[in-house]
């Protein structure tokens, strides 16, 4: 796969298709789309459209069968996972120095459990940093998953659905946070969503998945932060829910 | 991989070859103290064996498709044969080696180490995708993958599969020490000194107060580990399930 991007996209898909041999099924067909740098782009779409596969293959989790993907090195991307995919064995802390590790065996683990901290700080965690996820609630847990991800600073950070199983609050409150977290620090942003609402309340580009290719793309324009009573937001909802259920 | 356990049995029963002959008139309670401790040292050797030998037959069986589909027939077969069926060959050819002890350790790690295999298999066919995803795509991979998620993901299994076996290994524990029924024309002077043996020479000497002590024994020291050991562990190891 290149890794070679013009230095506007941070990711390029140029007529990827994915077949699953096994199941014999085209999850994806001739899906060709970039995201800028720097930009928070959200793909949404019915359950079983293709958005978590486009996911796996910008993580090269996955690889396409027909078509190119372009991203950096898997090196420079980071994922938040709908479950959280915390190691039930660590401890908050120990789940974001553990990677830090990982991906620099040069770092010693008192600096990356210093490491860990800030970035647990940023996500405001840093007093649960030695409980275990088990003792964590949702939130908390999406929390230490986001800290993980932006801890081994990526150019990519992808997100899985990471907030569809919290309550509104949390939910409000996380994409607060993670608006905020984007803007300190730039990183390009790709997140997966079932919700119109959500995809309108965090990203600049909206992507509609539908059986397995793209069916619209939407610059948002609204200015941060979005409120879902703004006659603008409410619009723009509109806009795509139209095309999601034609 | 059974000549490398064989060579370990060897090695850890040089160390400490102990194989005093069972004379019923002199068993008092600190004899079976002193058989309890040979039964449980041979017990804790097999079973440590076993779990050497498990953990890489586990991973090995889920490595790949390929690996899944030839192994994990293979395994099946191997745990299906009746262990007794092996104490012959296996006998004979660690008194060909003059080692007895050696014999039954081996007897006892063969109905071990499938209990655990097998559990060990289950674990590692329930990690969570997202967790296997998570650690490749931060760079946990090959040894440091085995060593700081596949192995603590194991943990609770390894903990059941080890109560598995060591019950089993208490199952055999009779058969594996009493080797004189095995060789031809031998005698209960090939016995191995241990709570197992004495249970046999007690029953056919008819000394039932023995019989019993040495059953009480037995039944407190398995209910002991049961509580100090393998309790403990299983609350331990709470925190390493997936939820």
């Amino acid at each position: 796969m290149p890794n070679v991007i013009d230095s506007n996209n941070a990711i390029v898909f140029k007529g990827v298709g994915k077949t699953y041999l096994k199941e014999s099924v085209f999850a994806l067909h001739d899906v060709s789309f970039s995201v800028a740098r720097g930009s928070f782009t959200c793909l949404i779409g019915p359950s079983g459209c293709g958005k978590s596969t486009i996911l796996k293959l910008i993580a090269g989790l996955e690889k396409p069968s027909v078509g190119s993907v372009q991203t950096p090195p898997t090196k420079n991307i980071a994922m938040v996972f709908q479950s959280g995919a915390l190691f039930p064995w660590l401890t908050a802390l120990e789940n974001v120095a553990i990677v830090l590790q990982a991906r620099d065996s040069t770092m010693t683990k008192a600096k990356a459990r210093q490491k860990a901290e800030e970035f647990l700080q940023l996500v405001n965690l840093a007093a649960l940093g030695e409980k275990y996820p088990a003792d964590l609630s949702g939130g908390q847990r999406q929390r230490v998953g986001i800290a993980r991800a932006l801890a081994v600073q990526p150019e990519v950070l992808l997100l899985d659905e990471p907030f569809s199983a919290l309550d509104p609050k949390t939910t409000a409150e996380l994409h607060d946070d993670l608006l905020r977290l984007w803007k300190q620090t730039g990183t390009t942003i790709v997140a997966v969503s079932h919700l119109i609402e959500e995809a309108v309340v965090l990203a600049d580009s909206i992507l509609l998945i539908k059986e397995g290719t793209i069916a619209e793309h939407y610059a948002v324009t609204i200015e941060y932060p979005r409120r879902d009573r703004e006659t603008a937001f409410i619009q723009e909802v509109h806009r795509i829910r139209k095309d999601f259920f034609a | 991989m059974p000549l490398v356990v064989m060579a370990l049995a060897v090695i850890v029963v040089k160390l400490f070859a102990v194989a005093v002959p069972v004379s019923s008139d002199t068993i008092t309670i600190n004899t079976l103290l002193a058989a309890l401790g040979f039964t449980l040292l041979r017990l804790i050797v097999a079973y440590l064996l076993a779990v050497i030998v498990s953990i890489p037959l586990a991973v090995l069986a889920t490595v790949s498709p390929l690996t899944r589909a030839i192994f994990l027939p293979m395994f099946d077969i191997f745990q299906s044969v009746p262990i007794l069926a092996f104490f012959p060959v296996i006998i004979l050819a660690f008194i060909s080696m003059k080692s007895l002890m050696g014999a039954a350790i081996m007897i006892l790690f063969l109905s071990m180490v499938w209990n655990i295999v097998f559990t060990l298999i289950g674990g590692i066919n329930v990690i969570p995708h997202d967790i296997i995803a998570a650690a490749h795509l931060f760079g946990l991979r090959g040894f440091a993958y085995f060593r700081k998620v596949l192995l603590p993901a194991m943990m609770p299994q390894l903990i059941t599969g080890s109560i598995l076996a060591f019950a089993q290994g208490w199952n055999i524990i009779i058969v594996a020490e009493v080797l004189h029924t095995y060789i031809p024309h031998g005698t209960s002077a090939q016995d191995l000194f241990g709570i197992g043996s004495i249970l046999v020479a007690a029953s056919a000497n008819g000394q039932n107060n023995v019989f019993l002590w040495a059953v009480f024994v037995m039944i407190l020291a398995i209910a002991f580990i049961n509580f100090f050991v393998w309790q403990k562990l299983l609350h331990y190891a709470q925190r390493y399930r997936f939820e």
